[in-house]
C-alpha cells in the first residue's frame, strides 16, 4: 500500500506462463520461487523475535521490504511512502509494517 | 566406465550452471542496486559472517563483482565443456557458493545444495590424475548425496499427513483433481522417492528408477516450474550408475 492510494496490491507468487522451452529456461520461474522461499525464510525468522523492533532488524524483513517497495513501484512509479503486510491467507495478517520512506 | 560416468557428470553439471548463470544475468534487476537482494541491504549481514573487511565483502559480493563473476562462470564453463579440470570445478564451487550465500541460501533451495555436493564431488574426483581408480570416490560422494536426497524427501514426506492423503500434492499442483488420484499419485512420489535406494540392487533397477526421476523432475518442471531441479540431479544420475555398476561387479 502507498501513501496516495487506500488498497493494498498483492504480490503474486504464481509461475510466469510456461511454454515448451520451461525445461530449460525460467529465470522469471525461479526468481519468483527465490522471493517466496525468502518469504518462507522470514516465516521462520519471525518465531525467533518477540516485538516489532526486533522484526525491522531482520535481514529477510528488510529484503520483504525492498520486494514491497518494488511491487509498489510497478504499479505507482512516484510514490513516496509505503507500508506492507503478510498474510497467511485472506484474512490472518502475520504481520502489518510500519510506514517507510522509500 | 569411470571415465563416461565422470564426463557425463562433468557435463550435466556445465550445462546446468550454464543454463543457471544465464538466468541469474537475465533476472539482473533482483541483485541490482533497487533490487530485491540489493548489496546495501545485505552488506551488514555479510560483513558478520565474513571477516575479511569491507573492502573484501564489496569485491565479492557487489553488482559489479556478480557481473564479472558470472562473465567468470560463463568462460570457464565454456572451457571446462571442452577440457574438464579441477582448477574449473574449484573456481565453479567458489562462484557457486558465494551466489548462494549472496541470496542468503534461499534462491532455488534443494536444487543449490545438490549442485553444491556435484561440484564437490568432480572437485574430489579431478584432483586425482587421468586414469586414476581414486577418481571414483569423487562419483560415489555424488550418488550418495544423490540417492540420499530422494530418500530422506520421501521419507520427510511420508510423516506428513497431507502428503500420505494426497492433499499436499494438490496444494503444490494447483489442481482439483478428484481425492483418489491425487492420492494415488502421491503415494507414487513417496513410494519413488523412498524406494530410491534399492536402485543400487541392479543396474536394470537404477535405470528405472532414474527413468522414473526424468519423469518426475519433467514434470515438477512443467506444473511447478522446477527446471534447475531437472538439471541439478540429473547431473547426480551417471554417478549413480556408476556406483550401482560398481556395488555390481561391472566395470
Amino acid at each position: 500500500m502507498s501513501e496516495s492510494s487506500s488498497d493494498w496490491y498483492e504480490v503474486s507468487f504464481q509461475q510466469p506462463q510456461r511454454r515448451f522451452l520451461v525445461f530449460l529456461w525460467n529465470p522469471f520461474g525461479n526468481e519468483t520461487m527465490a522471493r517466496y522461499n525468502l518469504l518462507e525464510h522470514f516465516t521462520q525468522d519471525l518465531e525467533a523475535v518477540k516485538n516489532y523492533e526486533d522484526t525491522e532488524v531482520l535481514t529477510s524483513f528488510k529484503l520483504l521490504q525492498n520486494m514491497a517497495a518494488n511491487e509498489i513501484q510497478k504499479i505507482e512509479k512516484d510514490f513516496k511512502k509505503y507500508k506492507f503486510k503478510i498474510s497467511l491467507n485472506d484474512e490472518d495478517d502475520l504481520l502489518i509494517s510500519d510506514w517507510y520512506s522509500r | 566406465m569411470l571415465a563416461t560416468a565422470l564426463f557425463w557428470t562433468s557435463h550435466l553439471v556445465l550445462l546446468s550452471l550454464l543454463i543457471q548463470t544465464l538466468e541469474f544475468i537475465w533476472t539482473y534487476r533482483s541483485w541490482a542496486n533497487d533490487g530485491i537482494w540489493k548489496f546495501t541491504t545485505l552488506k551488514s549481514e555479510l560483513e558478520k559472517i565474513f571477516p575479511i573487511g569491507k573492502i573484501g565483502i564489496r569485491l565479492l559480493f557487489s553488482p559489479l563483482s556478480i557481473q564479472l563473476l558470472l562473465a567468470l562462470r560463463i568462460l570457464v564453463i565454456g572451457h571446462a565443456f571442452v577440457r574438464p579440470n579441477l582448477v574449473s570445478f574449484l573456481v565453479l564451487l567458489l562462484s557457486h557458493l558465494i551466489l548462494c550465500w549472496r541470496y542468503r541460501g534461499t534462491y532455488n533451495g534443494g536444487s543449490d545444495m545438490i549442485t553444491l555436493m556435484t561440484l564437490i564431488g568432480l572437485a574430489i574426483s579431478y584432483s586425482f590424475p587421468e586414469g586414476q581408480p581414486m577418481r571414483a570416490f569423487g562419483l560415489f560422494f555424488i550418488a550418495v548425496h544423490g540417492i540420499s536426497s530422494y530418500f530422506l524427501s520421501g521419507v520427510y514426506k511420508l510423516k506428513q499427513a497431507s502428503w500420505r492423503d494426497g492433499s499436499a500434492l494438490a496444494l503444490f499442483l494447483k489442481k482439483s483433481w478428484p481425492r483418489p488420484v491425487m492420492k494415488i499419485l502421491s503415494w507414487g512420489a513417496l513410494c519413488f522417492e523412498v524406494g530410491f535406494p534399492l536402485s543400487l540392487v541392479n543396474l536394470n533397477l537404477a535405470y528405472a528408477f532414474i527413468a522414473i526421476a526424468f519423469f518426475f523432475h519433467a514434470s515438477n518442471a512443467a506444473f511447478l516450474g522446477l527446471t534447475r531441479f531437472l538439471w541439478a540431479w540429473a547431473a547426480t544420475w551417471p554417478a549413480i550408475l556408476f556406483l550401482t555398476a560398481y556395488l555390481n561387479g561391472i566395470s
